[in-house]
């Protein structure tokens, strides 16, 4: 009891003390790592990756007091490493490395073509959910006749780390152009677990060579940029096609992911003369069971405003704007179409079908399940229906030429 | 350590267990008055070791001038003027004139003196020698005669005060611009001001050993606890020292717990404080010689309130209220959750402001804690110097602080700018709890804060998050839960903790401090003002 105030302070100071500042890492001691590429390595096992990280160069991207950026420093850096797996080749990564590389702020996720069609992706996952150094909120793509490691190299203007630029792009074309999902690596996951997945490309425009220099950012035009293009279709984890522009849409609008997106029509003589903001749409889709098969009605509900028109019609009229709603319930349609017509071509339910055939009759999902994408899906019906309107049309009613 | 630890708990023990209260007096061998008028004079010159500041005036009177007489008081704490025309004219004049009541004997000559002639408030008889010495010493005059063994103690207090001036502590925009003085009645009689009650009862005693110190304990009966008043005089009887300093001295001795952060009492500088306060049921103690009375029970929501917050709206004192809760919590945990984001979270922190706070700490010598505790202490050395320094050079201190320690360690890449900012921050947050204990505190606790983020991050600042919350739950400030209303949760009392409400709406006393008079006189029921009447 005498020495029981020592004991106490004795007790406490160890843990202070003796926990040695438990798992600290100070900032300094940090490489932030912006994006992750994943390519074909090679047949030999041990080299079955190639890997390669881009790490910030803080000091390039915020610039300090007394320090300031300075033009001729790139604002990341990319290394690379094979291994037989995964976080084998990011651990290799380390020799090269001034600090301990730092995985909580990845933004991007890119694999490369070649990857995805040779060994494909099923299993490619699994590091990411079972670390607790990632986050499953970065979004997945796929590097379009290319190598994840030269999209990773390319110098963008205007926004200093190119994984920040891909993200923003990704957002900035899904509230504006739509066509492209952004494809977070938790959904990609739960998409692998089924047979069939969708994930949007990127790719090069000019030489990527020219692109790894602080040179391609010096010019107003650069001769290498970065673009996101087509939403590649994957089944059993291996790329079977790209799909774009129209038909990419069309399974944007069936996923009931468009946000917002433009639609042109035909006015008078002038073909697509005419264009349309579509606002809000809105997807559903039905199934019913007919003689034990499945079939679909997707029907599709969309707002929108008239942006642009090149031609003299009087948009105060009803009949006119009727006559517009029609054309934009037509164009959707046809789009909806071709997205069904190539997933069916290529034997993958890119739109979870088969979820409702489970909903609505689990017994006969039971049975179909094994051949749903091969055999089922591709003879399935499937029925649209699109009811469009034009809310408004814009500040003014008639165009001004006659 | 243990020994410190063992004498802070055998004076907790000790106050516990010490006698009731007890009268100290100046103790000296001789007990009454003598008859002689040269005896006497002689033992007060030998008592006060000759001192100079010791005024004597003997002289004669009475025809044939028969008597002597003789005038003592302490050169500065009397006043002269008083003295003089009150008491030496008249004795000297007066008697010489009224030949016809001469009275010849000592004792009939005292009894006339005493009634008839010393023209001041209170004139006292007094034998015992002790007490003859403390009126002195108190700034009373004295009146001695020959062959009387009693003296006449005058009161024509006076000297030097600092008169009323604003309060520099907490002041306000709006509400009364006056604040306590040194001198005991000066401030007493600004409550009474304030409080035209009969039940305005103050009680006064003398403290200290060597001092003796007037203390004053003032509360409005009916209101009061009794519970709580018996409790405080009980306390302060227990008090044995030499010397009280000021208030602090008594909070000290009668706090519930010497070992807590926090403050359990609360001291004030602004009358308006005090009346409000003893209008809620607490007692207030003033201490002579001090301007800061002490207000009890405290709880730790008081202070956070301000006398402006009853000057104000309602809603701007609810919003103040809130802000000023903010910046305690900014002051507490800004620097540690600093620290544990930066050095063990960094994944928390969102990707741009993580790049920037990187680049910033790139070519930084120092881990985070130790820069952090750097900039920390240095604010402290500047704060104090900025206190201690006389004014003039004060303003080199600031000057030197934000430029040399601010700009140029940044500059040189000893500290990041995102540390400046987050020290600054934190400084300038802790300027807004507005009473000093309370932000003393803070100061203090942040601290130890720090030291558990760098050692366990954020579950080290959880961690004594938690601890410190339930220490604080079993402070008691003179047995009333320190964290009321909120544990115990009495939400009756609520509208004037985290928000003021409408001045209608605090029609009732904080129940805990209050248990008998709760509601306010007026009708209360009548809220807010009335519809006009066509």
């Amino acid at each position: 009891m005498k020495h029981r105030p020592f004991i106490i302070l004795f007790m406490l100071l160890s843990t202070v003390l003796l926990s040695g500042c438990w798992d600290r890492a100070e900032l300094q001691d940090l490489d932030i790592v912006s994006a992750i590429g994943i390519d074909e390595g090679s047949d030999d096992l041990d080299n079955r990756y190639h890997v390669t990280v881009q790490v910030i160069n803080e000091g390039q991207i915020a610039g300090v007091q007394g320090q300031g950026v300075n033009g001729n420093i790139a604002p990341v850096t990319i290394y690379s490493a094979t291994g037989s797996n995964v976080e084998e080749a990011l651990r290799k990564i380390a020799p090269k490395l001034p600090q301990e590389l730092f995985y909580p702020h990845v933004q991007l996720l890119v694999i490369g073509e070649e990857l995805t069609r040779k060994k494909g992706i099923e299993d490619l996952f699994d590091w990411i959910e079972r670390d607790t150094r990632f986050r499953t909120l970065f979004p997945v793509l796929v590097a379009k006749n290319s190598t994840a490691m030269n999209v990773l190299q390319i110098v963008t203007s205007l926004e200093p780390i190119p994984s920040a630029k891909i993200v923003g792009a990704l957002e900035a074309t899904q509230e504006t152009w739509g066509v492209f999902s952004s494809t977070r690596a938790d959904k990609v996951i739960k998409q692998l677990s089924g047979e069939v997945a969708v994930l949007t490309g990127v790719q090069i425009i000019g030489p990527p060579e020219k692109g790894n220099s602080m040179t391609n950012v010096q010019v107003i035009d650069p001769p290498a940029e970065l673009e996101l293009l087509g939403l590649g279709i994957f089944k059993r984890g291996k790329l079977q096609r790209w799909l774009v522009e129209d038909a990419a849409r069309g399974a944007m609008l069936i996923n009931n992911e468009l946000t917002k997106t433009i639609v042109n029509l035909d006015c008078e003589q002038k073909k697509k003369g005419i264009a349309v903001d579509m606002v809000r749409s809105k997807t559903k889709i039905n199934t019913e069971i007919k003689n034990n098969k499945p079939v679909f009605y997707v029907s599709v509900r969309s707002e929108s405003h008239i942006v642009e028109v090149h031609c003299p019609i009087d948009l105060s009229k009803h009949d006119i704007i009727k006559q517009l709603e029609k054309q934009i319930e037509e164009e959707i349609k046809e789009e909806i179409i071709m997205a069904i017509d190539a997933a069916k071509e290529e034997k993958s339910d890119i739109f979870r079908f088969g979820e409702y055939v489970n909903r609505k009759d689990p017994t006969l999902w039971k049975e179909i399940e094994k051949k749903w994408n091969d055999e089922v899906f591709p003879e399935t019906e499937v029925n649209v229906n699109v009811q469009a309107f034009i809310r408004r049309s814009g500040l003014r009613t008639k165009p001004y030429i006659k | 350590m243990n020994s410190a630890w063992k004498r802070l708990t055998k004076i907790h023990n000790k106050r516990k267990q010490a006698p009731q209260y007890k009268e100290t007096e100046i103790k000296s061998n001789i007990q009454k008055v003598s008859e002689h008028l040269d005896e006497n004079l002689k033992n007060i010159k030998d008592a006060l070791g000759n001192s100079s500041d010791l005024e004597i005036r003997e002289f004669k009177m009475g025809k044939p001038s028969l008597h002597k007489v003789a005038i003592i008081y302490i050169n500065g704490l009397a006043d002269k003027n008083i003295i003089s025309n009150f008491v030496i004219e008249r004795l000297m004049g007066n008697v010489h004139n009224t030949e016809s009541v001469n009275p010849q004997s000592p004792s009939q000559l005292f009894t006339y003196i005493k009634e008839n002639i010393v023209a001041v408030g209170t004139v006292e008889g007094i034998t015992d020698w002790d007490k003859m010495l403390l009126s002195l010493l108190s700034g009373k005059t004295i009146l001695l005669l020959d062959g009387w063994n009693q003296v006449i103690s005058c009161a024509a207090e006076g000297g030097e005060l600092r008169s009323i001036t604003e309060p520099t502590i907490e002041p306000a925009v709006r509400g009364p611009k006056e604040s306590f003085v040194e001198s005991l009645i000066t401030n007493t009689a600004m409550i009474r001001h304030r409080i035209k009650s009969p039940n305005l009862w103050i009680e006064t005693m003398k403290l200290g050993n060597i001092t003796q110190t007037d203390v004053a304990i003032m509360y409005v009966k009916g209101i009061v606890d009794d519970k709580l008043l018996t409790e405080v005089k009980e306390r302060i009887g227990k008090i044995e020292v030499e010397e009280v300093g000021g208030s602090n001295t008594i909070e000290e001795w009668i706090t519930d717990d010497t070992l807590t952060p926090w403050p359990t009492m609360f001291v004030t500088e602004r009358p308006d404080v005090v009346a409000g306060q003893l209008l809620e049921g607490r007692v207030t103690i003033f201490v002579d010689g001090t301007p800061n009375p002490i207000i009890l029970p405290a709880t730790w929501i008081s202070f956070f309130q301000t006398a402006e917050d009853y000057y104000l709206r309602w809603s701007m004192a609810s919003f103040l209220r809130f802000l000023r809760i903010v910046a305690f919590i900014m002051t507490l945990f800004g620097p540690s959750l600093f620290i544990s984001f930066t050095a063990f979270h960094s994944e928390l922190i969102p990707t741009a402001l993580l790049i920037s706070l990187a680049a910033q700490r790139q070519g930084i010598p120092f881990p985070i804690f130790f820069e952090a505790l750097l900039m920390e202490l240095t604010f402290e050395v500047l704060r104090e110097a900025g206190v201690r320094m006389p004014r003039p050079i004060g303003q080199a201190v600031s000057i030197v602080g934000a430029l040399v320690l601010g700009e140029a360690a940044v500059a040189a890449g000893i500290v990041s700018s995102a540390m400046v900012i987050v020290v600054a921050g934190t400084a300038i947050a802790s300027f807004t709890i507005p009473h000093h204990p309370m932000m003393d505190a803070v100061r203090l606790l942040r601290f130890l804060m720090m030291v558990l983020a760098a050692s366990f991050g954020l579950y080290g600042v959880g961690l004594g998050l938690i601890v410190l919350v339930a220490h604080t739950c079993s402070v008691r400030s003179f047995g009333i839960p320190y964290l009321a209303p909120f544990a115990p949760l009495i939400f009756a009392d609520w509208k004037d903790a985290f928000m003021r409400m409408p001045k209608p709406f605090l029609s009732t006393r904080p129940r805990l401090i209050n248990q008998t008079n709760i509601t306010r006189t007026g009708n209360s029921k009548n809220r807010g003002p009335k519809p006009r009447e066509n």
